[in-house]
């Protein structure tokens, strides 16, 4: 464990500077976390293993109830846009396929996710947003089959592809891509991807996305220690 | 949805054990007789609404999707004055049968996010640039609706939904607005239309791919049903330009993949879209 530390010194700084957290800020959910990617904060909280509502169809595997909630006073209106509901779907599969649901017949959990501060793009939001929800989810103790990481990347006209990029880089790339890796086999699990873009710019990013992941699920592991000692 | 005979009642039960125990009795062809990489027959209909500026209907095999786009005046916000809107809206209205088939809140879920992916697909290819919707600057602008009318939804509706999009716009024809000089009000001639300018070059198409587990390998399911979408491990849906440059990838959560695995499902898409393309150019 000290030795991965001391080998990546130089760039430990530069990434962990980007990431911040915090567990279990909610006391009464069951689990909950605070994330800071760059310039964005999510907050998100989980209540366990329930009574089912009696109009769900969950005979034999777990419910998940997931609600996002937008920065309010963004949009116009105050109710959630059709963006809000795509994250929404999006992650819900992601919950979906990493928790056992078949430890919990008949039960539901709710999810709720809060955008509290969002000044660069959509990819830096997502990505923190998927960071948070598997903080989350390990907060709370949930049963799941892997930890997850997401990581954004930003094609700059410029720069080329940037990682964990700062706000200005953000707001003035034309594609971007989060992907979502896996801490077994740093297979990725989800993806999305949005420009202008060909398969070779595709591999780069998922070259330059692996190492940050890796250095993302030291984090959870510090963070995690921190708690438990 | 009637349970006769015995192949039925297993679909009824579980879905997942019926398309198991097909997939060992014959293998490479999907219950519905088609191979992984066969696409259902496509039909295409061109401009048959009477009252809208633009309109088109396709058929997937069962799937069929009504497109249809209609504009209105409008005032440009204070933000971009030269700008004009688009609005994407999916509808799903009731002649589904969806008794089996899920809640209507996911349903209505699903369409929310279909919608959400067809307005970013037109702002990221720049299929329609929003200066070309002005009339005049800081007056008068047009609001573009684009309505989907899934009329009967058999999956794969992201497909259909971009292809009717393609069709329609293609036969698109917006009257002319002239501004009053002495009322400054707009006067709309109908009679005098014309052909509505946007980005022919790219031409956006998706390709949807439902990955499905048999025999600890994936099979690629291209142009999934709404059985195969609902046991799919997870959906991929991959949008390219005519270039074949990729304009959006959407990978839903299930199935880890690895590098070549994205690749090996490019190159499905490719040759799917390429189809799509000869269909569309006819």
């Amino acid at each position: 464990m000290t030795e991965t530390i001391s080998q990546t010194n130089e760039n430990d700084t530069s990434i962990f500077s980007c990431l911040h957290c915090k567990l279990s800020p909610i006391s009464k959910a069951t689990g909950s976390a605070t994330f800071t990617l760059n310039d964005s904060l999510c907050t998100c909280l989980i209540n366990g293993p329930g009574e089912l509502r009696q109009q769900q169809d969950a005979i034999n595997r777990l419910q998940v109830d997931i609600t996002f909630q937008a920065r309010p006073g963004n949009n116009n209106t105050n109710s959630t846009s059709t963006k809000d509901k795509l994250i929404e779907q999006w992650l819900e599969t992601l919950v979906r396929s990493t928790v056992l649901m078949e430890y919990y017949p008949r039960s539901q959990i709710n999810i709720v996710m809060y955008e509290e501060q969002n000044l660069s793009g959509e990819a830096t939001i997502l990505a923190c947003l998927c960071n948070t929800l598997c903080l989350t989810m390990l907060d709370a103790n949930l049963p799941m089959k892997y930890a997850f990481a997401a990581v954004p990347i930003v094609q700059h006209p410029t720069k080329g592809l940037l990682s964990l990029p700062k706000t200005k880089d953000e707001l003035a790339s034309t594609s971007y891509f989060v992907f979502v890796f896996e801490i077994t086999l740093n297979d990725i699990l989800a993806t999305h991807a949005s420009g202008d873009f060909d398969m070779k710019i595709l591999e780069q990013a998922i070259s330059i996305a692996q190492p940050i992941a890796r250095q993302i699920f030291q984090f959870y592991r510090q963070e995690l220690e921190k708690r438990l000692t | 949805m009637s349970i006769d005979n015995y192949e039925e009642l297993q679909k009824f039960i579980d879905l997942n054990e019926h398309y198991r125990t097909y997939l060992d009795e014959h293998n490479n062809t999907r219950p519905d007789g088609r191979k992984f990489h066969e696409n259902r027959s496509i039909q295409i209909l061109k401009k048959f609404l009477q009252h809208s500026y633009g309109s088109s209907m396709i058929r997937f095999g069962n799937t069929t999707v009504i497109c249809s786009i209609t504009g209105q005046l409008a005032k440009p916000s204070l933000k971009s004055l030269r700008s004009g809107f688009i609005q994407t809206v999916v509808l799903l209205p009731r002649t589904q049968a969806w008794s089996t088939y899920g809640r209507r809140q996911q349903i209505i879920n699903e369409n929310l996010t279909l919608s959400q992916h067809l307005l970013d697909i037109i702002y990221k290819s720049k299929l329609i640039n929003l200066e070309d919707l002005c009339i005049e600057e800081g007056k008068w602008v047009w609001c573009l609706q684009i309505d989907f009318q899934c009329l009967n939804n058999d999956g794969n509706l992201f497909d259909s939904c971009l292809l009717a999009l393609n069709v329609a716009l293609h036969h698109t024809y917006f009257p002319t607005v002239k501004i009053d000089p002495d009322t400054q009000k707009p006067l709309v001639y109908t009679k005098e239309l014309k052909h509505f300018q946007y980005n022919q070059q790219q031409e956006p198409l998706c390709c949807t791919i439902a990955v499905y587990e048999y025999e600890q390998e994936y099979k690629y399911l291209i142009d999934p049903t709404l059985e195969e979408e609902n046991i799919a491990k997870c959906i991929l849906h991959y949008v390219l330009l005519k270039n074949d440059q990729i304009c959006l990838i959407h990978k839903t959560s299930g199935a880890p993949f690895s590098i070549d695995k994205f690749h090996q499902c490019y190159s499905f898409a490719r040759e799917y879209i390429l189809e799509l393309r000869r269909n569309l150019n006819q």
